[in-house]
């Protein structure tokens, strides 16, 4: 395995932007799939460091996992600005990794799904493309694994689904949109990957715990139908039964796996980015 | 009881040589009345019904003016067609105020399933140049004071079906592919503009939808989303949801039915509050 820590991969406002690497052993000339992972923390914490890579890297995908602004440093676009960002890094370095760029993946877990799930359906919108950095690349996505994300912030998906909204939960997307999404609804409909998806959407793996009240999972079924129905085919959604937003959790080397997410993952990428 | 006139057939425009009609009930009139109006709009699925087909009695009985409508189904016409002559309506009744001893100024609108649609619609978009069209009577408001509707699609655009893990049901497919001339996804502009989801704004008149948990036609999920918008930018919005009620929720307003959650009571209700 090669590990790198903390290498520089864009500009976000005034500062330096980081992400890790993981990648099987290098071998010169060798091309191989990429995959991005965008950690979560309600846009507003969690750290690079956590993440689930190691299971792609061991299956020879070369593997970054990476840092973007908070919303208490700034709010949307910024932070699909970073990722966009993160994502032509990958496409500029493609040579020095071994990285075959036209086979790019990406995946995220809840505020990192759905800076995830956005990036991979947002390929050429200006506006969301940031200047972090290497604009000459291009910031398409060819497979995407959204892990309990929020997909939409126009409609109430908590009354949607009789979920109780705390306060807390409430103040997260209001602090990404700078104000509740009701009062926001341009930026608000610009950060909702549901009304960007189109038949260029890439393939999409969606997992989502049955019991998440945090990010209610109607919106995942509802965000599956529209890619279908936009003409993505490939477009599942794993929901899993008596699971709430710690959906992630099977896919950590070690954790005990009974629905094999893992082999899911990884035959998923293998199939879209091949 | 009260002894009910009711007048039907009453001409009310006329569009491409099709003629439209609409039906009143009321009590004996009062010299000088000036009474609160409410204006229904039939269910079928855009495509069928009838405006005999209204619970218009208890309504009527309870001292509001019960006018129902005819309006172009999707076989002689497609969107905006329907919403255009709702509104034509509208404005007819308006305009013939003084005659009809109604008071302009507190005009309802009531609807069930695909009507129910048509009269949330022209509740959340009165006077909107871009669905008033040029039916009957032209430069009257078409705005109106507050609006029931039942088993009524809010949303045209998600799938909400499976956002409940359910299919998308083939009739309500055909219905929705007639009413806009195409599948939903390739229309995305008219509907959005058919949905009175994305016409909330601060300020839209009062709204009690009643919808049963059970419904299968017309998911209740999107009387949720609906309500939860429409609150969330300080408007009146109630839902009242009939446990265990399917599709026919408006069954208990007719007469005769048992009606166990009280739905007569709430509607009348409901119209006091925001048409007196």
């Amino acid at each position: 395995m090669r590990e790198e820590l903390g290498i520089e991969y864009g500009t976000g406002g005034q500062r330096a932007l980081e992400l890790d690497l993981l990648a099987p052993d290098v071998s010169p000339g060798k091309n191989r799939p990429a995959v991005v992972y965008v950690h979560g923390g309600g846009w507003a914490g969690g750290e690079r460091s956590w993440n689930p890579n190691r299971i792609l890297a061991e299956s020879g995908f070369v593997t970054v996992s990476v840092s973007y602004r908070f919303t208490s440093e700034a709010i949307f676009p910024a932070q699909i600005h970073d990722v966009k960002a993160a994502i032509r890094w990958v496409r500029a370095n493609a040579d020095a990794y071994g990285i075959d760029p036209a086979r790019v993946g990406i995946w995220g877990h809840s505020a990192g799904a759905h800076l995830a799930a956005l990036a991979a359906v947002t390929a050429g919108v200006p506006e969301l493309e940031g200047e972090g950095g290497n604009p000459e690349q291009d910031s398409s996505i060819q497979a995407v694994v959204p892990i309990a994300a929020p997909v939409d912030f126009l409609v109430d998906w908590y009354a949607v689904q009789q979920v109780p909204l705390s306060d807390d939960i409430a103040g997260l997307s209001d602090a990404l949109l700078g104000g509740p999404p009701a009062r926001r609804m341009d930026l608000a409909r610009l950060a909702s990957p549901l009304w960007h998806v189109g038949p260029d959407s890439p393939p999409h793996l969606l997992i989502h715990g049955e019991e998440d009240d945090v990010v209610p999972i109607a919106q995942a079924r509802a965000y599956v139908a529209a890619l279908r129905h936009m003409g993505q085919p490939r477009a599942e959604l794993i929901a899993l039964p008596g699971v709430g937003h710690m959906s992630d959790e099977a896919l950590y080397p070690g954790n005990p796996d009974p629905l094999k997410l893992k082999d899911r993952v990884i035959e998923f990428f293998r199939e879209h980015l091949a | 009881m009260t002894e009910l006139v009711h007048e039907t057939g009453v001409h009310f425009a006329t569009v491409d040589g099709h003629r439209l009609f609409l039906d009143l009930f009321r009590t004996a009139r009062q010299p000088g009345e000036r009474a609160p109006a409410v204006i229904y709009v039939h269910g079928g699925g855009w495509h069928g019904g009838d405006r005999a087909d209204v619970p218009g009695e208890f309504m009527a009985e309870a001292g509001f003016i019960t006018i129902s409508i005819d309006y172009r189904l999707t076989g002689v016409a497609s969107f905006p067609a329907q919403i255009h002559d709702v509104k034509a309506a509208i404005r007819w009744v308006r305009a013939n105020a003084d005659e009809l001893g109604i008071d302009p100024d507190r005009i309802g609108l009531w609807g069930h399933s695909a009507g129910g649609h048509l009269a949330l619609l022209a509740a959340t978009t009165g006077d909107d140049p871009a669905l008033e069209g040029k039916v009957g009577v032209t430069g009257v408001s078409s705005a109106v004071c507050a609006v029931v509707a039942g088993c009524t699609r809010t949303e045209m655009l998600i799938d909400w079906y499976a956002a409940d893990g359910k299919p998308f049901p083939e009739p309500v497919d055909a219905s929705l592919s007639a009413l806009f001339e195409g599948p939903r996804r390739k229309k995305e502009d008219v509907a959005r503009l058919a949905s009175p989801f994305w016409h909330l704004r601060p300020g839209v008149p009062p709204v009690l939808l009643q919808h049963g948990t059970e419904d299968e036609t017309v998911p209740i999920n999107q009387a949720r989303a609906f309500v939860a918008r429409s609150r969330a930018m300080g408007n009146v919005a109630d839902l009242m949801e009939l446990p265990g009620v399917g599709h026919d929720a408006n069954t208990p307003l007719f007469p005769g039915n048992p009606d166990p959650y009280g739905a007569k009571e709430r509607t009348i209700a409901f119209f006091d509050a925001h048409l007196r």
